[in-house]
């Protein structure tokens, strides 16, 4: 296998609030392989969009702040560049889509000037890889690209004329202007419906197909992630609970969390009746529990479980998982 | 098609034996039912606009809610459910139309009477966090609909109090703190608290679990069907997730730009589901399981404004069977066994896709 595009190694980000510090990314490791969609899913808060922005360097500080940990991104470590290379890393070679479309977009500005205006800083002025007259032409060739009708006479209208998919298509356009090798998809489809949401996934399966780049989705749908995803991560408050490709994970999941997630989705053609749900609730990120941090929750805890915090151990090809069930006292 | 058939009724037989108590007392007898509603909105669109639009919000919607049973009502956003849901509490006040609860049509009620009304009927919100008052702790938010309605006063009242904070999973501790102390999940359990005790016959889940985490969904829906059992609760049930609507519901109604296009018995819509939209719909929602790929072709265009809407059927300009005769109205009707549906073609769509 070759390198990956994306290594995350023991990441670790914390914000410094005056109650205490919020540990939201507590040693997170992960990898991206070229061409792969990798799915990051979870509850609120358990740190999936803190690892994303953490990823882009875009977490606010103060009060947050990157304490350990590598981002190796083509072999090079993203934390360790400096706040000018940072920038020209962002949106040439990984690009985000947020979750709302509707206040990404820059309401005063046209949809085409916005899409213009990272074409014209990398790839005019940075890169000098086109001229300045072909902009225009590039703009709707972006349009086409995401089957906004009309392009032409769209490119110039303002973000209210366009309704909640297209302008979702349209930050889509944006970001992959520049022919990024990794997008970052933060909750891509959760503000729009679920017709719009299957014509977004279907664009973004066509675009990797087409434009070969890694994609990172993150996602509290569990649905999304099933569609979409060759491998997936569950996190749980901070941590990479477990890891594996995408049916070993649905068909077999090993971790206690993973398994109640799963099983606490309310499916088309289920019987009516009680549904699987996790007592308790997802612990304070502050002052989380000793041990492992699922253990107050989890059915199969043991001492070991509230004594040790478990590490992550591999229990078969590709499949890891952090819960001493499984050995997860590998290293002692 | 023919081997399936004894499948099918396996099953069936299957969810009678392990049916939940809730469920097996849906009565024919009708606690809600709706005739010709329509409730159109004014609007002006900009800041200089002089033109006054109407949005057709709901537009000749007819159905009826069975004493007992949960009635499910699916659409995405903007196809009027949740304006259904509060005319039918006389939130607001319909165009035209007649709503009748319990035999009594709610829209010749005086605000009096409607007032009256919402001791029967309550209402739970999406957002916890806006439909409670910051500013009251939660044994006067629960207090409060008991003064109003003049149910039960000190130490009676103080004994509801008690008994429904047990019912919805809180504490007695629990009493004088304020909404913005409990999480989503526990907010939602107030909500909650606040309808029951006032004892209701009928109440509106809008979007209930929209707000929250999947975990803590799973635990609110279980709340409300146990909920729903023990006090013979009639649910109207609202929301753009099917799943959540297939898991509650006994009978589903799918909405789309304001017009009802399908109704019919959980399972019935399921194998059997007649509209272009409703099978749409239920292609689109992304399966649980990778192992079965969403089978569903994905339709060009979007839903589209309620101020316009396309004339005839308004699914028309979406509709991959679309013919001339779809602009014209489809008539609601009842093709057999409880099932509804609004379209015109519906007898060769279906022959077309057994085939």
């Amino acid at each position: 296998m070759s390198e990956p595009l994306l290594k995350v190694q023991g990441l670790k980000t914390h914000f410094f609030l005056e109650r205490g510090v919020v540990k939201a990314v507590d040693g997170v490791d992960f990898e991206i392989k070229k061409g792969e969609i990798f799915g990051l899913v979870g509850e609120t808060g358990c740190g999936k969009s803190v690892t994303s922005l953490s990823i882009l360097r875009l977490i606010p500080s103060p009060p947050g702040k990157i304490v350990e940990g590598e981002v190796i991104f083509e072999g090079e470590n993203l934390l360790k560049k400096s706040k000018e290379e940072m920038r020209k890393i962002r949106g040439t070679k990984i690009s985000m889509i947020f979750q709302d479309p509707h206040t990404s977009l820059d309401p005063v500005f046209t949809v085409g000037h916005q899409i213009a205006e990272p074409i014209e800083l990398h790839q005019v002025i940075e890169q000098h890889l086109i001229s300045a007259e072909e902009v225009p032409r590039k703009v709707i060739e972006m349009l086409k690209l995401v089957r906004i009708p009309d392009p032409e006479h769209r490119v110039v209208e303002y973000p209210h004329m366009f309704s909640g998919g297209m302008k979702q298509r349209t930050m889509i356009a944006m970001m992959l202007s520049c022919n990024p090798s990794l997008l970052i998809a933060d909750e891509p489809t959760t503000a729009v419906d679920v017709t719009i949401q299957a014509q977004i996934l279907d664009l973004m399966r066509e675009l990797r197909q087409k434009l070969g780049m890694s994609i990172l989705i993150i996602t509290h749908n569990l649905g999304v992630i099933a569609e979409m995803c060759d491998r997936v991560a569950v996190m749980y408050a901070g941590n990479i609970v477990e890891q594996a490709d995408l049916k070993t994970l649905f068909k077999s999941p090993k971790h206690p969390y993973t398994h109640a997630l799963l099983e606490a989705v309310p499916k088309v053609g289920t019987k009516k009746g009680k549904l699987a749900s996790i007592p308790g609730m997802v612990p304070s990120l502050i002052t989380p529990p000793p041990g492992c941090k699922f253990h107050p929750r989890c059915p199969h805890a043991m001492d070991i479980c509230r004594k040790k915090f478990p590490q992550m151990s591999e229990i078969e090809k590709g499949q890891l998982a952090r819960c001493f069930l499984y050995g997860g006292g590998a290293k002692k | 098609m023919i081997s399936e058939v004894p499948e099918a009724k396996i099953k069936e037989a299957e969810a009678k034996e392990t049916a939940t108590p809730g469920e097996a007392k849906a009565s024919e007898e009708k606690l809600i039912e709706i005739k010709g509603l329509k409730k159109y909105f004014l609007t002006k669109r900009g800041i200089f606009a002089r033109e006054m639009k109407w949005v057709h919000a709901v537009d000749d919607v007819n159905f009826y809610i069975r004493k007992g049973e949960v009635f499910g009502l699916v659409g995405e956003s903007g196809c009027g459910k949740t304006t259904v849901g509060k005319l039918i509490l006389g939130l607001i006040r319909p165009t035209a139309g007649e709503i009748y609860f319990d035999g009594h049509n709610l829209t010749e009620y005086n605000v009096e009477e409607l007032r009256k009304l919402r001791k029967r009927a309550g209402i739970i919100y999406q957002h916890p966090q806006s439909s409670l008052n910051p500013r009251m702790t939660v044994h006067t938010t629960l207090s409060r609909p008991m003064e109003i309605h003049k149910i039960a006063e000190g130490g009676k009242k103080e004994e509801i109090i008690l008994r429904v904070l047990g019912e919805v999973g809180l504490k007695p501790q629990h009493l004088d703190r304020y909404p913005h102390e409990f999480s989503g999940g526990q907010q939602q359990r107030i909500a909650i608290g606040r309808v029951l005790v006032l004892n209701p016959e009928f109440v509106v889940l809008d979007e209930p679990t929209s707000a929250l985490d999947v975990s803590v969904q799973a635990h609110i829906l279980n709340l409300l069907n146990e909920l729903q059992s023990k006090f013979d609760l009639t649910y109207l049930l609202i929301s753009h997730d099917l799943g959540i609507i297939d898991h509650m519901s006994d009978r589903i109604g799918v909405m789309y730009v304001g017009k009802m296009v399908e109704l019919a018995d959980k399972e019935e819509l399921r194998k059997n589901a007649l509209h272009p939209y409703t099978r749409l719909l239920f292609a689109v929602v992304p399966i649980v399981d990778p192992e079965q790929t969403r089978k569903g072709v994905v339709l060009k265009g979007e839903v589209p404004s309620a101020i316009n809407p396309p004339p005839g059927c308004r699914f028309h300009p979406r509709c991959p069977y679309a013919k001339p005769i779809c602009k014209t109205e489809p008539k609601f009707e009842d093709v057999g066994g409880g099932h509804y549906v609004a379209c015109h073609l519906w007898r060769t769509i279906s022959k077309e896709s057994s085939r």
